[in-house]
């Protein structure tokens, strides 16, 4: 279980997150929603160390991850980030390639390239692995970072805002790509996302934020009410349910 | 001749994945054999032109006019234009890693100029005496310009294009330094700072030499084992640090071993430009940013272009020899333009 004990965070005088307490299992999907700038990509970078947590701790099955090596803790936790920054040519292979950083010393061994191929194959990337990651389209390129972190084949994925700038149909294949992929391979997944019917449709488990606080989390049916949603977003909204799925339609900002 | 692109069948990605890595073994073999015989052209032609085999048993006799100019006068002017080149490259190619940034370079950054300013007051303490002073004053300054370029990015956070402008004033500012030393020099000393900044070959003795060796050939292998903490870099930071890579410690460690080979690269020869930024492209170019390949790509391919630019220097204006930075640039441009144009590809 990855449990976040009692976590804050400050950017010199600003507290943006104040004492954020959760927990993932294995095998769950975990969505984080709450609005602009309300901590959400902070509380994932605190729990990957790429920030350092003021206060509280971050555990992975008992283990504290402020306390193992980062390639250690590269084992454990994977990243898919907002933005990729790559300012050189490098082939879908390649970029999913570094996801085995952590496994391997200099040489990947033919494993490592039979585990790549494999993520590729599953994602259907096969076809485009040899090409420029710059030549793709926004929606392959969210794909292959997924891979890469897949192929890191860590305990724990952690996701920012994944479906950001895709169309309706490569967000639903991220999101069930997701949700498969917790089951499957029991990967506990938290993602910081937007789309609160995505959230409410895909998730085991919701955290509202708001004013860098947890302001309720539980199962999604539980905790996305349309009271719950006007106080952290200041807006009105009405539920449908259709299917089964509950949707969320804005009506009118507060 | 291009390695890294040539695509293959998807259903084969592995085979393909498998016969590109070998290709790119092959291709740094045929480099170091072009390198081979550049060197063997390099001490055949001349002032006095030698055949192969008088070469060869230059080589291996005793004595003789033959010996003379192939061993004390080719030979070491050859190894040290290996060393140029292999140095400026690699501390272009691992500058570009570390500050993500394709414009960067020894030369860029201003780190170039803070060795030449280094080794400016070396030469004249020391009067041209005393290599290690020279050598350790290069990269004392190096190392000074380095962790500034360093501090501005990582404090301000700055974009590529900041952090080049900042290496840019930097560069005149080192400059301006310089030409306050000469300004105040004597006749003598002024003449020597100028004949140094042409980048001259012929100066340096194997026992300067075996300095610049020591500051070039042991953070080799050390930036080699790095390749896979470079080819994070390329993703990111963030992704960096979440694939277990220590961002810190290879960021400030690159830097340090990267001004200690520039210092090495430049203290005895002058300012040799532009080795450093156009060889790590030429080698992206050719065979893809994996650090693993693009690393030594390289180094081979600095040494390649300046071996042949300083053979050329001594045979297009016989007696004459043109000063060798100049003859890189000459050599170096147009290559880099053509590929740029070739490939048709955003590299910044």
């Amino acid at each position: 279980m990855l449990r976040v004990k009692n976590l804050s965070f400050q950017y010199g005088k600003r507290e943006i997150l104040k004492g954020i307490n959760l927990e993932l299992e294995k095998g769950q999907l975990l969505s984080v929603v709450g609005p602009n700038g309300v901590g959400k990509t902070t509380l994932l970078k605190c729990v990957l160390h790429i920030l350092q947590p003021t206060e509280g701790d971050v555990t992975v099955e008992g283990k504290d991850t402020a306390r193992i090596s980062s390639r250690e803790r590269a084992k454990h936790l994977a990243y898919v980030p907002q933005a990729y920054p790559f300012k050189f040519p490098m082939s879908v292979f390649d970029t999913v390639l570094l996801g085995r950083i952590p496994h391997i010393n200099w040489n990947p061994d033919p494993n490592d390239i039979r585990k790549v191929l494999a993520v590729l194959e599953t994602m259907g990337l096969e076809s485009v692995s040899l090409h420029d990651f710059d030549q793709l389209s926004g929606g392959q390129k969210q794909k292959v970072i997924l891979a890469r972190a897949l192929v890191q084949e860590t305990d724990y994925l952690l996701l920012d805002e994944p479906t950001n700038n895709l169309d309706l149909k490569h967000q639903l294949e991220v999101m069930e790509l997701l949700r498969l992929k917790a089951r499957e391979n029991r990967i506990g997944i938290m993602v910081a996302i937007h789309d609160l019917n995505l959230a409410c449709q895909f998730s085991d488990k919701v955290v509202m934020m708001k004013g860098g606080e947890v302001l309720c989390s539980g199962e999604p049916c539980k905790v996305m009410t349309c009271e719950n949603i006007r106080s952290i977003y200041g807006v009105e909204v009405r539920s449908v349910t259709t299917n089964g799925n509950r949707y969320f339609v804005p009506a009118k900002a507060l | 001749m291009v390695v890294s692109r040539s695509c293959s069948s998807p259903r084969n990605t592995i085979a393909s994945y498998r016969s590109i890595t070998k290709k790119k073994i092959v291709f740094l073999c045929l480099l170091l054999g072009i390198l081979l015989i550049t060197i063997l052209i390099g001490l055949a032609v001349g002032a006095s032109s030698l055949d192969l085999s008088s070469v060869f048993s230059a080589l291996m006799r005793e004595d003789g006019l033959a010996r003379s100019i192939v061993v004390e006068l080719r030979l070491p002017r050859i190894t040290v234009a290996v060393l140029a080149g292999w140095g400026l490259a690699l501390s272009g190619a691992v500058t570009q890693a570390i500050l993500r940034n394709p414009l960067a370079s020894p030369f860029t950054l201003g780190v170039a100029s803070g060795a030449g300013f280094g080794a400016v007051l070396g030469i004249l303490m020391g009067h041209g005496l005393h290599q290690w002073l020279i050598a350790s004053s290069a990269f004392g300054f190096a190392l000074l310009t380095s962790f500034f370029i360093l501090l501005v990015a990582q404090l301000k956070n700055v974009s590529s294009e900041t952090m080049i402008l900042a290496g840019v004033a930097t560069m005149f500012f080192f400059s301006s330094l310089t030409s306050f030393v000469q300004y105040l020099g004597t006749m003598e000393e002024v003449h020597e700072i100028t004949f140094w900044f042409f980048g001259s070959l012929s100066r340096a003795g194997w026992q300067e030499i075996g300095v610049a060796l020591l500051m070039i050939a042991p953070p080799t292998p050390l930036l080699m084992k790095w390749a896979w903490s470079f080819n994070a870099l390329m993703a990111g930071d963030e992704s960096a640090k979440t694939l277990g890579v220590n961002v810190w410690r290879i960021r400030l460690g690159g830097i340090l071993l990267a001004s200690l080979i520039t210092a090495g690269a430049i203290c005895f020869t002058g300012i040799i430009g532009f080795v450093g930024l156009v060889a790590p492209h030429i080698a992206r170019m050719l065979v893809g940013s994996d650090h693993r390949f693009l690393l030594p790509t390289s180094v081979l391919l600095g040494a390649i272009l300046v071996v042949n630019a300083d053979t050329l220097s001594r045979t297009l204006w016989v007696p004459q020899v043109i000063p060798i930075g100049i003859v890189t640039s000459f050599l170096g441009v147009p290559f880099f333009f053509y590929l740029l144009m070739k490939r048709r590809r955003d590299y910044w």
